[in-house]
C-alpha cells in the first residue's frame, strides 16, 4: 500500500474535519501514522472473520483466576 | 513543612482516627499545612480545597462521637488527579479549556471514598487531559519530583505521585490509560495500581479512551492500596462496563503466604536496553522474592512491539472522537504535544480502529495462556530509566517527543492494551537518589495476588519507609 504522506493528512484534515494543518504539523502526523499503520496492517491479518470488540470483555471473565 | 503525622500511612491514620487517638480535623489541618508548604517546590495541587476537607473531617469526628464507625479510610487525607468530578467543585483536567469547569455530578469512586470516611483535599496536577507521561503542564505549571525537584515526577497523574511520595497525602487516585498511574508511581517512588480494565467504575471522570481508561490508587504502601481498592471496586450501574464480579477482601488477604506462588521473568522486551541501575534494582527485587520462597522462571512475551504500535491507534481514535469539536475550534488552547497525540486519531480509517479493538481478545488470550500460563504474575520494570530531568524533556511536538513518550511508556502500554492488572512497587534508588520500581502483572481480576506479593516484598524491604526532604 502507498505510504501516508503529509499531503494526504492535510487533505483528510480539510475534507473530513474542516481543519487547516500547516505543512510541518501534517508532516509530524504522517510520521507518527506510518509505523502504526504498518503494524496494524500486519496484525489485522490475524483477525478472525467472527471477531468483535465485545469478545474482550467476555474474555476477562473467562481468563480470571480464582481469587 | 509540618512533620505531624507525615510518616503515618493511610492505614495508620485511619486506625488512629477510628480509635480516637487523634481527630480527623487535626489530621486534616496538618495535611493542609503540608500541602501549602510543599506547593512552591512541587506544584502538586491545582486547587486546594481546605474548607471542604475540614468540613469532611468534622463530619468524620462527629460520626465517631455518635459511636458509629467512621469507616476504613476515616480521616485519611487524600486528593485526586484533577479530572474526577465532584458536584460544584472545580475539575480542570489540567487544561486551559476546562479552567473553570464545575461538574453537576460526583464520580462514583469519590462517593465511595466519602462513604469510607476519606478526606478530599482538592485537585492534583496532571498532564493536560491525561495525555503525557512526564508531568509537564504549560497551563498550570510543571509538577516536580519530590526526590529532586529538577526531575520529572511522571505523568499523567503527576500530582498524585508527587504529593503521596512527599508525605503530603496518604493516598490519591490517578487514572491509567497507558501507564498514567504506574509511571508517576515509578518516577516518584510510591505504590500504584492499574486494576483490571472493568474492576473500578469510571463514572464521573474525564474520559480519554473508553477502552483503556482505568481508575486506581497511589499510596506509600501496598496495604493502603488494598484498602482503597476495597473501597472503590465493584459494579456501578452508572458505568455499565464495570464488572459484576464480587470484590474480594484485598486487605484481609495480604498476609497469606506467598511461598507457593511463581513469578515469570520475560526473556525479551521488558529487560532489553535497561538503565544499569534499573537492571540492578530488578535483579535485587527478584532475589528478594526468591528469599521469600517465590520461585521464578523465564517466560516468552511475544507481540509486544506490535502492541506498542497499535495501542495508540485505538487510544487516539477514541480521544479524537471526544475532543473533535475542541480540536476544530480551540486548537490553540492545547499544548502542541498533547494536541498532536490526540489529533492523530482523526486521520485513520474507522476499520483500523475496530480491527485494533477486536485484536485485544486475541492478544490477551495469547498472553494470559502463554506468559501467565504457569506463573501467578510477571515481574518487569515499571520504567526502563529513572526519572529524567524536566529540562531534558521540555517537549515540543517533534519526533524526539514521540521517541521519548514511546520509551518512557514502553513497559506500561502493552499491559493497558491487554486490560490486565499491574501493580507498581518501588524497589530502590539510584546513586543520585531517584526511585526505581517494578511492576507485577497478573491475570484478569488477580489484584489480590498482586497485592499479596507486593505486600510480602514491602514487609521484607524498607524502601517505602523513606520520605524525601523538602524545604
Amino acid at each position: 500500500m502507498a505510504e501516508i504522506t503529509a499531503d494526504f493528512v492535510r487533505q483528510m484534515a480539510r475534507t473530513w474535519h474542516g481543519i487547516e494543518l500547516d505543512p510541518a504539523e501534517a508532516e509530524g502526523i504522517a510520521r507518527m501514522l506510518q509505523p502504526m499503520e504498518a503494524a496494524a496492517e500486519s496484525a489485522s491479518a490475524h483477525l478472525d472473520f467472527d471477531s468483535e470488540p465485545a469478545d474482550f470483555t467476555r474474555l476477562l471473565d473467562e481468563l480470571a483466576g480464582e481469587e | 513543612m509540618s512533620e505531624a503525622f507525615r510518616a503515618w500511612t493511610l492505614a495508620d491514620t485511619a486506625e488512629r482516627v477510628r480509635a480516637g487517638d487523634v481527630s480527623a480535623e487535626e489530621v486534616a489541618r496538618a495535611a493542609i499545612d503540608r500541602a501549602e508548604a510543599a506547593q512552591p517546590a512541587l506544584n502538586a495541587f491545582i486547587h486546594l480545597e481546605a474548607e471542604a476537607a475540614l468540613a469532611q473531617a468534622r463530619a468524620v469526628d462527629a460520626k465517631r462521637a455518635r459511636g458509629e464507625d467512621p469507616g476504613p479510610l476515616a480521616g485519611a487525607p487524600l486528593a485526586h488527579k484533577d479530572m474526577y468530578y465532584r458536584q460544584g467543585m472545580l475539575s480542570t483536567a489540567g487544561s486551559a479549556i476546562r479552567r473553570d469547569f464545575r461538574p453537576t455530578t460526583t464520580a462514583t469512586v469519590l462517593s465511595r471514598l466519602d462513604a469510607a470516611g476519606a478526606l478530599d483535599l482538592g485537585g492534583l496536577n496532571m498532564s493536560e487531559f491525561a495525555v503525557g507521561p512526564t508531568g509537564h503542564n504549560a497551563h498550570w505549571g510543571d509538577c516536580h519530583n519530590p526526590w529532586n525537584t529538577a526531575h520529572a515526577p511522571g505523568g499523567s497523574s503527576s500530582g498524585s505521585g508527587a504529593a503521596v511520595a512527599a508525605g503530603v497525602l496518604t493516598g490519591a487516585l490517578g487514572s491509567d490509560t497507558g501507564g498514567s498511574i504506574r509511571i508517576p508511581s515509578g518516577m516518584s517512588g510510591v505504590v500504584g495500581l492499574k486494576p483490571t480494565q472493568t474492576r473500578v467504575s469510571r463514572s464521573g471522570i474525564l474520559p480519554l479512551s473508553f477502552s483503556f481508561d482505568c481508575v486506581g490508587p497511589l499510596t506509600r504502601t501496598v496495604r493502603d492500596t488494598a484498602r482503597i481498592l476495597g473501597a472503590i471496586a465493584g459494579h456501578d450501574p452508572a458505568d455499565p462496563t464495570s464488572a459484576k464480579r464480587a470484590v474480594p477482601d484485598y486487605e484481609g488477604g495480604l498476609e497469606a503466604p506467598v511461598g507457593a506462588l511463581k513469578l515469570g521473568v520475560p526473556t525479551s522486551y521488558y529487560y532489553d536496553d535497561l538503565d544499569p541501575a534499573v537492571d540492578g534494582a530488578l535483579t535485587a527485587a527478584q532475589a528478594a522474592f526468591a528469599d521469600l520462597g517465590v520461585a521464578a522462571r523465564p517466560v516468552e512475551v511475544p507481540g509486544h512491539d506490535e502492541m506498542n504500535l497499535i495501542w495508540p491507534i485505538a487510544l487516539s481514535a477514541e480521544a479524537a472522537t471526544i475532543h473533535r469539536d475542541w480540536l476544530r475550534t480551540r486548537a490553540a488552547d492545547y499544548q502542541p504535544q498533547v494536541r498532536r497525540r490526540i489529533e492523530v486519531g482523526l486521520y485513520q480509517p474507522s476499520t483500523r480502529y475496530i480491527e485494533v479493538i477486536s485484536l485485544r481478545e486475541r492478544y490477551t488470550r495469547a498472553f494470559v495462556e502463554g506468559a501467565l500460563g504457569e506463573v501467578d504474575a510477571l515481574i518487569v520494570p515499571t520504567m526502563p530509566i529513572p526519572a529524567p530531568r524536566l529540562e531534558e524533556i521540555g517537549l515540543g511536538a517533534d519526533a524526539r517527543m514521540v521517541e521519548l513518550v514511546m520509551r518512557i511508556s514502553a513497559m506500561t502500554r502493552p499491559i493497558s492494551f491487554l486490560g490486565l492488572p499491574a501493580l507498581s512497587v518501588p524497589c530502590g534508588f539510584t546513586a543520585a537518589g531517584l526511585p526505581m520500581a517494578f511492576q507485577l502483572i497478573g491475570r484478569p481480576f488477580a489484584e489480590a495476588t498482586l497485592l499479596r506479593l507486593g505486600h510480602a516484598y514491602q514487609t521484607a524491604t524498607a524502601w517505602w519507609r523513606r520520605l524525601p526532604e523538602l524545604s
